[in-house]
């Protein structure tokens, strides 16, 4: 019996990337979390302090209690 | 659990913005409406108070659509940071769990700096803007670390592979403890208002419906956010 080189060479691929998956998973968890946790407080920011967006955001400011004179 | 994060904080944010604009509109901005008046040099008794949401929203509707739209941004801001945080704790959550991480959020971004800073109508409070607004930080961030090391510490010291000994440290917990009792220890800069022009029944009612809504605010949140993460495990991705 003649063995398949296709064959070897995807099973060695996918053992390969079994043992990534875990792995990368938990990195893009990590990356994606940090992401959201900038992105939160960028938008925290100018919704809550950018002096620019004072006067249309003002009864949110006073209703939330960012400090806002 | 990380492709529902965006949708999860999205749906969370704009669920409890529009809720929170409609309890805004009818508890809140005729309050500053009000405030607003006697700043200008009005009477109270020349005052005819817009009457609840109908009111505001047919009489003024740009202002209540500002506000729908800020409270919207704020929601999913504040709905980010805390998916972010349920991605870190690396558990399992449900709309259950969510209601405690909404407790936590209304905790550290809305209770901790109103005990230094209680929300204020316009016409008071005009000290040192940028003194309060660091303070509102100093405040709002200890209290998210401490509520951390005190609840979580545990969880995370064993994902870590950390022993048992960390675990259980005590003083992970006391350090948090400390961090949350900081910033009131530090005291926030001083915001009594030299000269008030709205009496202080309204800043009490304004005060309470503030904490009021922003809680409620907070709890949808944190329930919308655990049931949409909790409908994937941690680890799948």
């Amino acid at each position: 019996m003649t063995s398949n080189p296709h064959k070897t060479k995807v099973a060695a691929i996918s053992v390969t990337e079994g043992l990534d998956a875990g792995e990368i998973s938990r990195t893009n968890a990590v990356v994606t979390a940090v992401f959201a946790l900038a992105l939160g407080l960028g938008l925290l920011s100018v919704v809550g302090y950018a002096q620019a967006s004072h006067d249309v955001a003002h009864d949110s400011r006073h209703a939330f209690s960012f400090p806002c004179h | 659990m990380t492709k529902l994060l965006f949708p999860a904080a999205l749906i969370a944010g704009l669920s409890a913005g529009l809720v929170v604009s409609l309890a805004q509109a009818i508890f809140i901005i005729p309050l500053i409406d009000f405030a607003e008046f006697l700043e200008m040099g009005g009477r109270a008794v020349d005052y005819f108070p817009p009457e609840g949401f109908m009111a505001i929203a047919l009489t003024d509707p740009e202002r209540f659509l500002n506000t729908l739209a800020f409270d919207a941004l704020t929601g999913v801001a504040f709905a980010l940071i805390m998916a972010a945080g349920i991605m870190f704790h690396t558990r399992p959550t449900s709309w259950k769990q969510g209601i405690l991480w909404g407790l936590g959020g209304w905790a550290a971004f809305a209770l901790a700096p109103a005990i230094g800073q209680p929300p204020a109508p316009p016409g008071t409070a005009y000290v040192d803007l940028e003194a309060r607004q660091l303070w509102w930080w100093l405040a709002v961030s200890c209290t998210s670390l401490g509520l951390v090391l005190v609840v979580f510490i545990g969880d995370w010291a064993g994902e870590c592979g950390l022993a048992g000994g960390w675990r259980n440290a005590w003083w992970p917990k006391v350090v948090g403890a400390g961090l949350i009792i900081f910033p009131h220890v530090f005291g926030a800069p001083e915001s009594t208002p030299s000269t008030s022009t709205v009496p202080a029944e309204l800043i009490r009612d304004f005060a309470f419906y503030s904490l009021a809504s922003t809680f409620v605010f907070w709890l949808i949140i944190g329930a919308v956010n655990g049931a949409v993460l909790g409908r994937a495990s941690p680890d799948k991705n």
